[in-house]
């Protein structure tokens, strides 16, 4: 049987290679000639599948990393750490690939740096940035014992561990610096965190033996900003955005969607490595996260439902549009099928049901995103925007990169500790 | 210095479309190929573009029962706290005192936020160039520096683009509806469309009758609709900071109740 | 124009017909907003819905080609409302007079008609006289053959329904029209009337002039602030073309063409010197002598002399027409060799444009001056020709732009304005006067050699100081052209004016209409001895050239009560810097303005120490007011029409060629029958190709052709300006949604549009500015297409011109661009 799947794997990671080698093709060509020939976008829609996909949907697939940390940290969920690393991981290369994509969609990439200085507190796009650049950071930090320990470098492991916490702590009072720009808030903020590792330090906060929780609280903090800010984004477009998605509250939307996916991502991506690479599933830990997962549904369920409500939205529901089409699509397909079933006993318990609960959860999270950035738009004068294929193309590029890299630093590098065979391959 | 304004008056505009010409002439903005017409009437372009600022609209309407061809300018707005500065993360775009908002290229980063921002629908991008640009009106700034008008004004036989301080445009633009009740529709166009701008229109028909965008603009400028969740950041920040570091001392605490209470440094 | 542009300002009605100023002339635009904001009210009349009627405040409709039934009633309207200005019409115009017993009007045909020549004699129409010959008047306006009642007996058929089934117009609309237009006969209150090729370009064109001239003449508007009858001309510089005859009929100052009879010139004189009798009459043209002799000084310099008649025999004398139409015709018919084309270009602005193209190709050699390749240079390579099947030598010489080299330019409103080059010419483009000062030179050589008839070409005057790069100096051109003196210890001096001028051979002028417009620096006054560029030195004398001066007039300065805008210190105006001309006629018998508020000129007897003298604009004839201050007529005094043999404006004129009134008549080309008489089309014009001519039945639709805003003419210089072209890149024509729904035409297909000439291709807009007309109880439709269009230049077209017909006015030979018979077809996508 091992042998079959590697056969089945091989030929997979053919085809992403294929897909992989593609997108770089029709990326260079997007750099030689402009995005217009690469993609419909146009001047009534600037923005398309690239912000949609790449950007909305890929981080907030990313937030498995900082959901398994909170539970970890918050609730001592020891038991999650097996969970820990992978996540960690697919965050990590997330936002990379997110970037990657960035610097696609973006029209001067090569001027991505002026966002270090040339501030705008102003602009929840320089949040969103500096969100991006600060967290991948903070994931990069997380990540590095992996590397440390595939070639066993203990001293610089050691350094790791005492340096990293203060490393977060600058990037965290730097972002406040950046955003905030109050000095009363940056003294508060700055003295709760260095008062927090001191207390580490001296011994009076236990330090956590595997990471410093630091780091963990910075990941937390920034990416619950991240995907918020997201959100925040579409603030600015009342006059675009379709009553049905545009809210004062869609930041916490973005969130609590995220946190939902978060956790999906957790049991899609532990399955999917678990038969890649013959691993049993940690069934216990996933039926606690499906768990967790109804929750998070029912939770945002009721926030989305009492804020149209109160915003008096409801007629636009009923009558066919293209807009309240995808708004039932993205409810239907991605929370009030998901959550009937994570909500069936039966169903709960098993690894087959968990999986595809958690897929419908991830494309309801996708229609959404898709919903705010560009099917709910509507923009005067312009002519309508769909995806141009090598839009499309590009994308399933960087994606099919992304797995790839996975595969490869799952199979080289002690990603999954496994407690009963801790031998890293 | 004073906050000046373009003063439209559609009455006074018979569509002779040289302000259109006159602006790609100021700024050699290359001619658009066109076929026929591209809207109602002589319409050409069909959009404000890359290569044009300043579109003439021609409009074929029904005035209670009689029938009226009606022009329209389009044109940056040069609001007064706009949409497309506050969107823009690297400070490419500025509101000039003298009320122009115009745009540094060598900052933008392309991202095109503004672009989504801008409620009148203005910030043109260069799809078609691997090196591109955000364009649009920039309300003369130049020629404003220089002491003179915009080209548009300067070019407008009939006087139907005035320009000057925006308290006296919109002065003038009260006393020419005061003066002509039935001659305009009663309402400044800009005098409080996202929080106000920088070029007032006045019209004899409704600016919706002119694809005007009407009910869709906000009268509060766009930054309002961002600035409470901007505001929100450092209570997030300070909360989970304080949270999260409690919550975890409280509970390992409890963990380690049971065992001995020495702290385990390795 | 009598007045100009920027005196539109001062009207109560600014009445827009037979023009689209606005689009053509946006700059008028500026001066009506004005009135507009004085609270004027603007009135557009014309076939389409336009910009102009966009910007206007009432607008009625009118079917193409029937301007005299709608003025018409309105004159009716005047007079049957009694909304005229008698004081006005009983001493300034010919309303008074009694017209001979052999005048008639009968079945659509005055007296004198000759149906074998297609002409009238004229002399059925003369004045009654008393024994010293001066016409016999009857201030009361009653008598049943003085001009008046005749005028009201004419015009007594064109009654409002008679009216609005001739022209399609709806009744209450023309009703408006005619109350408010009309309105102004109060002596305070004044209208203008704008036109321009929608009233010329008609077999009847000049009688379209008429009828409006007539009604202001009735409402007392002409000589106003705000008045007049005024044409806005079309090229920059057309009226300064006229004004130097760049025309078969007129020499320079509008001086007649000497006929083959009149051999000497005192035959000419004779014949051309209008006389009169009565002591009242200023006559002006009885002063042609000087002008005429002052002119060939001009040409012909010390060669001209008593002796040899100055020179007269030099002069052509054409028989007949020579009119761009019988020239293409003559062309055609090979009797035309060769074409020098200075800055036209006729293979897209000629009528029947197909056969012009055919006529190049008959030609031996054309030169095209241009700034452009335009149509006619490259005629020999046109679309659907073989060029190896065409003979004609074509060469082109790339011409410098007005704004490429100095010189002057004249406004509609007569105002010449000095010109500086602003740029280089591109590569070997040259001044048109250093290109006609090669060609001369060249000539002058080749004569010297011989040849038939070679003095007037050796004699020819041509010092203008050319410099060694072949440029003539336009400063000396200029000062000619005012004029200098020959001889006598004033030689080489400029004349004062045109009082000046002499028929002894003392003085030359080029033109004695701008006689003063170029001074010695001696008789200068005011601000125009302040420093300037208008401050030359010609034939070693300081002189100020007047066109280049640029003063404005301070306001604190003005008058109480008088119009603004005459600025006499900006740029120069013909004649004798008069801005408003007539303007004597905005007086009474006492000198006072009939409009104080906006007054022209008058008369104040506290100036020159109690002697009096006019002030305000330069008058119309500097004599005193026709009345003493007792109310005495003042035996020195003159009436205010001076150009006129009668002293007085002609509401009845013997000088046009197809009747003393104007009279409807359908144009040559028309759907319905004359409602108003048997004769159908104007009953002297020469129908050139009769078998040309469509049959309603087959070609049922109205056709008219215009200009828009965006191109400029036959299209070289804007269909080659990129930018432009992106405003109106194809032709296209435009007809009513009601005509488009019935052959099935949407809005950018293609349709087909033939005549009996020619077919075109265009676009189709479909548009609520077009409407059909219920004229004589059916619908008649009309359309319309802009003609700029060729094969040439950045984007091509059709031209509309292969539809046109060679057919013209009666008194202009201008062609019938505006109303013809077409067809329309929706064009089969194959
Ligand atoms: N932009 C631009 N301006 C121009 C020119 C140009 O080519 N382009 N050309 C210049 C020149 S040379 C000239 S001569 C002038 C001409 O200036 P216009 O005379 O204004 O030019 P057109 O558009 O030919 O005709 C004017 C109007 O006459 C209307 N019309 C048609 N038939 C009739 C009729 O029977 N009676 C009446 N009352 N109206 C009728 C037409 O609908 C049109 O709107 O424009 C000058 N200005
Ligand atoms: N169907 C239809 N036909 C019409 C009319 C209409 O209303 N309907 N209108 C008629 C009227 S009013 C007119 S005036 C004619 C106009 O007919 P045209 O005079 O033939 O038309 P334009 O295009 O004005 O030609 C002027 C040419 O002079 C060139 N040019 C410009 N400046 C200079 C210069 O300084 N020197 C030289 N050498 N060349 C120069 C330009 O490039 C242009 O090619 O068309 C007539 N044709
Ligand atoms: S109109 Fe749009 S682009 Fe212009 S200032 Fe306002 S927001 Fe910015
Ligand atoms: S595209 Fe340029 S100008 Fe517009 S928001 Fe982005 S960086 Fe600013
Ligand atoms: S203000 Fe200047 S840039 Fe803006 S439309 Fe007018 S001419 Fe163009
Ligand atoms: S220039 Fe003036 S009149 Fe002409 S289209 Fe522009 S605004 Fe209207
Ligand atoms: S002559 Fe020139 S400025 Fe004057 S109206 Fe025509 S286009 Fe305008
Ligand atoms: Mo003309």
């Amino acid at each position: 049987m091992a042998t079959e799947t590697k056969a089945k794997s091989g030929l997979g990671s053919g085809i992403l290679a294929l897909l992989a080698a593609g997108g770089i093709i029709l990326a260079l060509y997007r750099f030689a000639t402009g995005i217009g020939s690469v993609s419909n976008l146009n001047q009534g829609y600037p923005w398309g599948f690239w912000i949609g996909f790449d950007v909305l949907t890929g981080i907030a697939l990313a937030a498995g990393g900082f959901v398994v940390a909170g539970l970890m940290h918050m609730f001592g969920g020891e038991k999650y750490h097996p969970l820990v690393r992978p996540t960690i991981l697919t965050a990590f290369l997330g936002y990379l690939l997110f970037i990657s994509a960035l610097l696609v969609d973006l029209g001067r990439p090569w001027t991505i740096w002026h966002m270090m200085v040339m501030w705008h507190h102003e602009s929840p796009m320089f949040e969103v940035g500096w969100c991006v650049m600060l967290y991948t950071t903070i994931l990069f930090l997380e990540f590095l014992p992996v590397v440390f320990e595939r070639f066993r470098w203990e001293r610089l492991q050691r350094i790791w561990r005492n340096v990293s916490p203060w490393i977060a702590i600058a990037l965290l009072v730097l972002f406040t610096v950046a955003l905030v720009q109050i000095p009363a808030w940056i003294i508060a903020i700055a003295a709760v965190l260095v008062a927090f590792q001191l207390g580490v330090d001296l011994g009076f906060i236990h330090r956590n033996p595997r990471m410093p929780t630091m780091l963990m609280m910075a990941g937390i903090i920034f990416s619950t900003l991240h995907q918020s800010s997201l959100g925040t984004l579409f603030l600015i477009v009342p006059h675009k955005l379709n009553a049905i998605w545009y809210t004062p509250l869609l930041p916490v939307h973005f969130f609590v969607s995220a946190v939902a996916a978060g956790l999906a991502m957790v049991i899609v991506e532990s399955t999917l490595s678990a038969r890649l690479f013959g691993r049993r599933i940690e069934l216990h830990l996933l039926k606690d996260v499906g768990n967790l997962l109804a929750w998070a549904i029912l939770f945002y369920l009721a926030l989305r439902g009492l804020d149209l409500v109160f915003r008096g939205v409801g007629m636009e529901l009923l009558d066919v549009t293209p807009q309240s089409i995808a708004f039932w699509a993205e409810v239907v397909i991605g929370l009030l099928i998901p959550l009937a079933i994570l909500l069936t006993p039966e169903f709960a318990t098993s690894g087959p049901w968990l999986f595809w609960s958690s897929i419908l959860v991830i494309i309801g999270l996708l229609l959404n995103r898709l919903n705010v950035s560009v099917i709910g738009i509507t923009s005067e004068y312009a002519k309508t925007y769909y995806p141009h294929w090598m839009e499309l193309g590009i994308s399933a590029g960087i994606v099919s990169l992304g797995v790839l890299v996975y595969i490869y630093i799952c199979r080289n590098f002690p990603v999954y500790v496994d407690e009963s065979s801790s031998s890293h391959r | 210095m004073a906050m000046n304004a373009l003063l439209i008056d559609l009455p006074r505009c018979m569509g002779c479309r040289g302000c259109q010409v006159a602006c790609k002439h100021e700024y050699k903005r290359a001619a658009e190929k066109t076929e026929f017409f591209a809207g109602p009437g002589y319409q050409n372009p069909r959009d404000l573009s890359k290569d044009t600022w300043c579109l003439v609209t021609y409009n074929e309407v029904l005035v209670n029962g009689r029938f009226e061809w009606v022009f329209g300018k389009r044109q940056c707005m040069h609001c007064q706290v706009p949409g497309c500065i506050s969107a823009c993360p690297v400070q490419a775009l500025e509101k000039l005192p003298t009320g122009p908002v115009v745009y540094h290229k060598d900052k933008c980063i392309g991202c095109r936020y503004c672009m989504l921002a801008c409620p009148f629908v203005v910030p043109r991008f260069e799809f078609d160039s691997w090196n591109p640009y955000i364009t649009k009106c920039t309300m003369c700034a130049h020629r404003q520096a220089r002491g003179e008008i915009p080209a548009c004004a300067k070019a407008c036989p009939t006087g139907a683009i005035t320009f000057g301080e925006r308290d006296a445009m919109v002065r003038e633009a009260q006393q020419r509806i005061a003066n002509n009740p039935n001659g305009y529709v009663h309402h400044i166009y800009g005098l409080h469309e996202a929080g106000g701008t920088c070029v007032l229109h006045i019209s004899s028909v409704p600016f919706e009758k002119l694809g005007y965008i009407t009910k869709k603009v906000p009268t509060s400028p766009m930054v309002a609709h961002t600035e409470p969740a901007m505001k929100g950041i450092p209570f997030v920040m300070f909360g989970l900071a304080a949270i999260l570091g409690l919550g975890y001392h409280l509970r390992t605490r409890l963990e380690r109740q049971p065992a001995d209470g020495a702290g385990d440094r390795q | 124009m009598t007045n100009h542009w920027s005196d539109m300002a001062h009207a109560d009605v600014v009445m827009i017909c037979g023009s689209n100023a606005v689009e053509n002339h946006p700059i008028a635009s500026r001066w009506i907003e004005r009135a507009k904001a004085n609270g004027a009210v603007v009135l557009s009349c014309d076939p389409r819905y336009t910009r102009t009627t966009a910007f206007a405040d009432h607008y009625c409709k009118m079917r193409s080609g029937t301007d005299i039934a709608f003025v018409g009633g309105m004159i009716n309207y005047a007079l049957q409302n009694d909304r005229v200005n008698r004081e006005y019409v009983r001493h300034y115009t010919n309303a008074t007079f009694l017209v001979n017993p052999e005048y008639d009007f009968e079945a659509g045909l005055f007296a004198g008609y000759d149906a074998g020549k297609r002409a009238y004699d004229a002399s059925k129409w003369a004045y009654e006289l008393d024994e010293q010959g001066v016409p016999v008047r009857d201030m009361t306006m009653e008598h049943p053959r003085c001009v008046f009642q005749l005028l009201k007996k004419h015009f007594a058929r064109y009654d409002m329904d008679t009216v609005c089934s001739i022209t399609g117009a709806p009744r209450e609309d023309y009703e408006k029209i005619c109350d408010v237009f009309t309105s102004t006969w109060a002596p305070d209150r004044v209208a203008t009337w704008l036109y321009a090729m929608g009233t010329t370009q008609h077999t009847h064109g000049t009688q379209n002039i008429r009828t409006y001239a007539i009604l202001q003449l009735l409402l007392g508007n002409i000589g106003m602030a705000g008045g007049g009858v005024n044409a806005l001309r079309g090229e920059s510089n057309v009226q300064g073309s006229t004004d130097m005859a760049l025309l078969f009929h007129i020499l320079p100052g509008y001086l007649k063409v000497p006929a083959p009879p009149l051999q000497t010139l005192a035959a000419y004189l004779e014949k051309n010197t209008p006389k009169s009798n009565d002591p009242s009459s200023g006559n002006w043209w009885q002063n042609t002598p000087k002008y005429m002799v002052s002119l060939l000084k001009a040409w012909w310099g010390d060669h001209a002399t008593k002796e040899n008649d100055f020179c007269y025999n030099y002069l052509p004398k054409p028989s007949g027409d020579r009119s761009f139409i019988s020239l293409f015709e003559a062309i055609y018919a090979g009797t035309i060799k060769g074409l020098l084309c200075f800055g036209q270009n006729p293979a897209v602005g000629g009528p029947n444009s197909n056969k012009e193209r055919e006529a190049l190709a008959r030609l031996d050699w054309l030169v095209c001056v241009d700034l452009f390749e335009t149509d006619t240079a490259t005629f020999w390579k046109r679309p659907g020709v073989d060029p190896s099947k065409i003979q004609t030598e074509v060469f082109l010489l790339p011409a410098a732009a007005s704004m490429e080299k100095q010189g002057s330019v004249v406004n509609s409103g007569r105002w010449a304005q000095w010109r500086y080059a602003a740029a280089k010419p591109p590569g070997d483009a040259r001044s048109d006067a250093w290109i006609v000062t090669r060609l001369v030179q060249e000539l002058k050589a080749l004569y010297e050699a011989g040849g038939a008839f070679p003095e007037p070409i050796r004699h020819l005057t041509w010092d203008y100081h050319v410099d060694d790069h072949g440029e003539p100096d336009i400063q000396y051109v200029a000062a000619e052209i005012s004029g200098y003196y020959m001889e006598g210890e004033q030689k080489g001096r400029q004349v004062l004016n045109f009082t000046k001028l002499a028929d002894d051979g003392s003085t030359c002028s080029g033109c004695w209409i701008f006689c003063g417009s170029y001074a010695d620096y001696a008789d200068g006054k005011g601000p125009e001895l302040n420093d300037g560029p208008h401050i030359t030195e010609v034939r070693g004398r300081k002189t100020i050239n007047r066109l280049a001066k640029r003063f404005k007039e301070d306001p604190a300065k003005v008058p109480e009560g008088r119009c603004r805008g005459l600025d006499p210190d900006w740029a120069w105006c013909w004649p004798l810097n008069r801005r408003i001309i007539y303007n004597r006629a905005s007086v009474d018998h006492q000198g006072q303005p009939w409009s104080p508020h906006r007054w022209v000129i008058r008369w104040n007897p506290a100036l020159a120490d109690g002697k009096g003298a006019w002030e305000g604009d330069v008058p119309d004839g500097g004599w005193p007011p026709l009345n003493n201050p007792d109310g005495t007529p003042n035996p020195a005094s003159r009436n205010p029409f001076l150009m006129r043999p009668e002293g007085v404006a002609c509401l009845f004129a013997t000088a046009l060629t197809d009747g003393p009134f104007p009279e409807h008549y359908e144009p040559l080309e028309s759907p319905v029958a004359n409602l108003l008489s048997p004769q159908q089309f104007n009953p002297v014009i020469k129908v050139w190709e009769p078998d040309l001519i469509g049959d309603p039945r087959e070609f049922p639709i109205v056709a008219t052709t215009y200009r828009v805003c965006e191109h400029w003419q036959a299209g070289a210089m804007t269909r080659n300006a990129s930018w432009l072209v992106e405003l109106m890149p194809d032709v296209f024509v435009e007809l009513s949604a009601d005509l488009a729904q019935r052959k099935g035409i949407h809005t950018g297909d293609w349709v087909r549009v033939s005549t009996k000439r020619g077919t075109m291709r265009a676009r189709a807009l479909v548009t609520r500015r077009f409407e059909p007309f219920f004229v004589a109880g059916k619908l008649v439709d009309q359309i319309g297409i802009p003609w700029h269009w060729g094969y040439a230049g950045l984007a091509t077209g059709d031209s509309a011109n292969v539809l046109t017909p060679h057919v013209g006015d009666a008194n202009t030979m201008i062609p019938e661009y505006k109303a013809f018979l077409c067809r329309v077809e929706k064009e089969e996508v194959v």
